[in-house]
């Protein structure tokens, strides 16, 4: 399941909070030193290294949360100050 | 100086790195490399990862990534040397250039990374060789480094 809100803040900065959480997983062995596949490196490395973003992997009894935070820019003001 | 042409790298990109010659390329071509630190300038991560491995493939250093302009400027006054540079152009919608004029300054040589051709490139950067995206990170060390893997068919060090 996947959820996810926008906030604003007092500076019009705007935020995305994400959370996707899989349920009835087997998951592997944490302290698996294999290579992390791709959709993990790419949630891990490649989001904040692109986009600022702050991740974290949280398991649960038979699941994983993914929590994703990231900045989306600044809120556009009524008028368009930034409309070309 | 002769205008690039990017049919020179597309031309030789498999030749050097063939498995099957006499000679071991891939040998002589880590030799050459060996050492190099190379700063790399790119915002998109799969690119910068590819980059990496065959970086990592071949012994070269590198130096970053850098994601802005701001953070390669950052990395530029850290210190340390640098024999090259890998650049793309436009970076979370900023432009590279002024990066390109600090490395210019100091003699650094760097190619630019980049989907952009050689139209919109400002005048006095249309002599830097341009590698196009998607990248291929051999093609890449041939246009930063000529030197490294000399031409197909001639005698190398």
């Amino acid at each position: 399941m996947v959820t996810w809100k926008v906030t604003v803040r007092e500076d019009g900065s705007r935020h995305l909070a994400l959370e996707w959480r899989e349920s009835e997983l087997k998951l592997r062995n944490s302290s698996d030193t294999e290579k992390r596949r791709f959709g993990r490196r790419m949630i891990e490395e490649g989001l904040p290294y692109q986009l600022d973003a702050k991740t974290q992997f949280a398991p649960f009894d038979d699941g994983m949360l993914c929590s994703i935070e990231m900045p989306l820019g600044y809120e556009r003001r009524a008028g368009g100050d930034d409309a070309i | 100086m002769m205008p690039f042409e990017m049919t020179q790298f597309v031309g030789r990109s498999a030749s050097p790195f063939a498995g099957n010659q006499m000679t071991d390329p891939l040998g002589r071509l880590k030799r050459a490399l060996a050492g190099r630190r190379v700063l790399v300038v790119e915002d998109e991560f799969l690119t910068v990862d590819e980059i990496a491995l065959a970086f990592a493939r071949l012994g070269v250093g590198l130096i970053g990534p850098a994601q802005s302009l701001k953070r390669a400027m950052e990395l530029l006054e850290s210190g340390g040397h640098l024999d090259g540079a890998v650049l793309d152009i436009n970076l979370r919608g900023g432009m590279v250039y002024p990066l390109a004029d600090v490395l210019r300054k100091r003699g650094v040589p760097f190619i630019f990374a980049t989907g952009y051709n050689q139209e919109v490139i400002p005048e006095r950067y249309r002599d830097v060789p341009l590698c196009l995206k998607p990248i291929d990170p051999l093609n890449l060390v041939h246009a930063l480094f000529p030197d490294s893997v000399g031409s197909p068919g001639s005698p190398t060090k």
